[in-house]
């Protein structure tokens, strides 16, 4: 297991948290990939956390999952971008890789191995990202999920016989 | 000047690394700004770092000042959701009020885990990502060259 990823799961044990399930990877980097869910009002969502030998250790949240209609693109990719230029710390995406596909939250955060605080991810995950999603979310749903309005003319009532 | 600053000076001087023009923010934060320029070959982008009393240090790239029009954003929110999705370690976006796109990489750290080095790596990927990216930028921006940011920055 990579250093970063024995250091998240020795906070996890230290503090009776068993909010991951833990899956490593036999790669270059020594992957190891936590996960989780965070819930918010009536929606569940799938939080991983991604370690490994590089610099680059990864909070990814799933917003939606499935691709996004292709009539709501424009609005949707309209309105992750506001809240990229909003919110510094949170990039938000439309990706379209294949069994990926959806609207993804990500956290980078940069680290040696050496400096890498487990708490600063649980910080990022519960003070950062969960009151952030708890006040966003609902809309950003709502934008994602938004129905097509019907192009057919309305249907004329039967007229009642006199 | 706060402590993560007095940190990557030190760095800075250590490696005698002399790109960077400074300016002290004078605000609550304490906040440093460090400047240089990134060259591409449509044009010279500045980059920022920027690290204050906060857990947050940024490298910041002003990518195409006031460059972003009814006529091309929609091909640049295209073009950016698509490098937002390949490359993790930066963002793009676009600041409406300066019609501007910029690209940030945040890393967190207390004064106690700061580490300049890794402040000064995350700017080098930045900077050798960028020429390759310029292309696709100028085409979804529907410009030749860049605004010449010496006359604003």
């Amino acid at each position: 297991m990579n250093t970063k990823a024995e250091k998240f799961v020795k906070l996890n044990q230290d503090n009776n948290l068993n909010w991951f399930q833990g899956r490593e990877f036999e790669d270059e980097l020594h992957t190891a990939v936590f996960e989780g869910a965070l819930e918010i009002g009536e929606s569940r969502l799938p939080v991983f956390v991604v370690l490994d030998d590089s610099l680059f250790s990864l909070i990814r949240v799933v917003i939606s999952a499935g691709p996004v209609a292709k009539a709501n693109r424009d609005a949707v990719e309209a309105e992750l971008g506001r809240l990229n230029a909003a919110f510094k710390s949170f990039k938000y995406y439309v990706s379209d890789e294949a069994d990926n596909e959806g609207v993804i939250l990500d956290l980078s955060v940069p680290t040696t191995g050496e400096d890498f605080n487990a708490e600063v991810i649980m910080y990022l995950i519960t003070q950062i990202a969960l009151p952030h999603l708890e006040e966003t979310l609902a809309n950003t749903l709502s934008i994602i999920n938004k129905k097509e309005k019907s192009t057919k003319a309305p249907r004329k009532t039967t007229k009642s016989k006199k | 000047m706060n402590q993560k600053a007095e940190l990557f000076e030190k760095f800075l001087v250590e490696e005698e690394i002399t790109c960077f023009e400074k300016r002290e923010i004078t605000d609550e934060d304490h906040t440093m700004v460090y400047r240089s320029y990134l060259q591409t070959p449509v044009g010279d982008m500045p980059i920022f770092v920027l690290l204050d009393d906060t857990i947050y240090n940024t490298v910041r790239v002003v990518v195409g000042q006031g460059v972003v029009n009814g006529d091309n954003y929609q091909s640049l929110l295209e073009f950016m959701n698509a490098q937002n999705n390949t490359y993790k370690n930066f963002k793009y976006y676009i600041e409406d009020a300066d019609a501007t796109i910029y690209l940030d990489c945040i890393n967190q750290s207390t004064v106690t885990n700061f580490d300049p080095r890794l402040i000064y790596v995350l700017m080098t990927q930045i900077v050798e990502y960028m020429p390759g990216a310029v292309e696709g930028l100028v085409t979804a921006a529907k410009i030749s060259t860049l605004p010449d940011p010496h006359e604003s920055h």
